[in-house]
């Protein structure tokens, strides 16, 4: 007998600024609507662990997408992307989850990212706190800057192959961390289109910026939870908590012992940290009925 | 101010040239590297991805494309079996320790992989040639 995976993978026409993105998404579960975004230059199947654990989609319905051009989201038809430098924009990132939601007519779901996913849990919380009941930022901060040399020229450069940054990944990486699971991860970004980790940290590294903004996130209308595990060079812990001071009420999770790519990388060790979160928000889901029936 | 025994050179290079993932990443490999052990140098030679030469102490004039320095008593943390954040990589030590990685960072970058192992091996090889470093 064929032994399958409970995830479900399916294709998602969904306009975003006017054009059609042919957006893969992969789901399981049932429950409160869980999204989740990707890091830079990767794909949805980090969190394969996640949609596979029977503890979390029993409670939840858990959706990872591939971003356009990540994983099996294709560019789409109509842009001549060959011609174009691919960037991630903000306001483009933003409006693509508002839809997103919209399309999938999901009652206020969890967003959960991680790095420049991580990043947009804090912007999503400030600029869309109706659209969301919870914002969960991985590996997410107020700011990356002072990385524009690097993105702009040793990132996307016709004379490193793709092994580069996988390799450069490894670094972010916590050495306690299954050695199979490290490998995994890295796997992935060695699968990204060359110009697609650098144009994502247009995004991660210079165009997200919410030092003077953080403070009016409103956490009464989306809670915002922050968690960064202690060997992520990037967005790392003083960097994380600098967020989660500024926001009102948001929480700041140290995972001890982890790297940045958490999910992924350390799936066993994740659940300990995200399961108090997910906990908390059914618990304040329970507590407000409205937003309770998922969708 | 702290020290750390010699690197075993010879050892390294013998594990280096016989590591299963070095041997693989390191294929076309040409490249000079210097390690700064506190005020100690030290040169390995890469050619054609294998370790051609590895050799403690400077001629003065000895050429380099990779950068590698630190106090020792940062390599000495790094040497740790599990090194604790930020003393886990080059990289990592680079942005939050007194510590130097660069140079050529187009070597660098396409042979990070490399870099790595070399890391890795080297901690092995300090921890078995002086036990102490161990525990």
């Amino acid at each position: 007998m064929a032994k399958f995976s409970d995830i479900t993978g399916r294709y998602l026409y969904l306009d975003v600024d006017g054009i059609e993105y042919r957006v893969y998404i992969e789901e399981a579960g049932s429950g409160i609507p869980l999204v989740c975004q990707h890091t830079a230059g990767s794909d949805g199947r980090q969190y394969r662990h996640l949609l596979e654990d029977p503890d979390i989609t029993s409670r939840f319905r858990v959706i990872a997408v591939d971003l356009p051009y990540h994983g099996k989201s294709l560019p789409p038809d109509g842009v001549r992307f060959w011609e174009q430098e691919y960037k991630l924009r903000k306001t483009w990132f933003m409006a693509f989850w508002v839809a997103l939601v919209h399309a999938l007519e999901l009652d206020q779901p969890v967003y959960m990212g991680c790095s420049m996913g991580g990043h947009l849990a804090g912007d999503l919380a400030l600029n869309h706190a109706d659209e969301f009941r919870a914002c969960i930022g991985l590996e997410a901060s107020c700011w990356s800057g002072n990385m524009d040399q690097l993105i702009d020229k040793w990132w996307h450069h016709p004379r490193l192959s793709n092994e580069s940054k996988p390799a450069a990944m490894l670094s972010l990486c916590s050495p306690n961390a299954p050695e199979a699971r490290v490998r995994e991860t890295v796997w992935m970004y060695s699968q990204g289109a060359p110009s697609v980790f650098a144009g994502d940290l247009n995004y991660y590294g210079i165009e997200h910026d919410l030092r003077e903004t953080a403070q009016n996130i409103d956490t009464s209308k989306c809670m915002l939870y922050v968690l960064s595990g202690d060997y992520d060079w990037s967005a790392y812990p003083e960097a994380a908590q600098e967020l989660a001071d500024k926001v009102p009420g948001a929480t700041y999770t140290l995972m001890e012992g982890m790297g940045h790519f958490p999910m992924s990388e350390d799936p066993e060790n994740f659940k300990r940290y995200i399961t108090p979160v997910l906990d908390d928000i059914v618990a304040k889901s329970a507590a407000a009925p409205q937003a309770a029936s998922g969708g | 101010m702290a020290t750390l025994p010699e690197l075993p050179v010879e050892e390294i290079t013998q594990r280096l040239n016989a590591d299963p993932e070095f041997v693989l990443t390191a294929r076309f490999w040409y490249c000079d590297i210097r390690f700064v052990i506190g005020e100690e140098k030290y040169f390995m030679r890469i050619e054609n991805g294998k370790v051609a030469a590895f050799r403690h102490g400077t001629n003065g004039f000895d050429p380099y494309t990779i950068n590698i320095a630190g106090p020792a008593e940062v390599w000495a943390r790094m040497f740790e079996p599990v090194p604790k954040p930020f003393y886990h990589d080059w990289f990592a030590a680079s942005f939050h320790h007194d510590f130097e990685f660069g140079g050529d960072l187009e070597s660098a970058y396409a042979y990070y992989y490399s870099l790595r192992r070399i890391k890795a091996i080297m901690g092995e090889a300090m921890r078995d040639s002086y036990p102490a470093l161990a525990a």
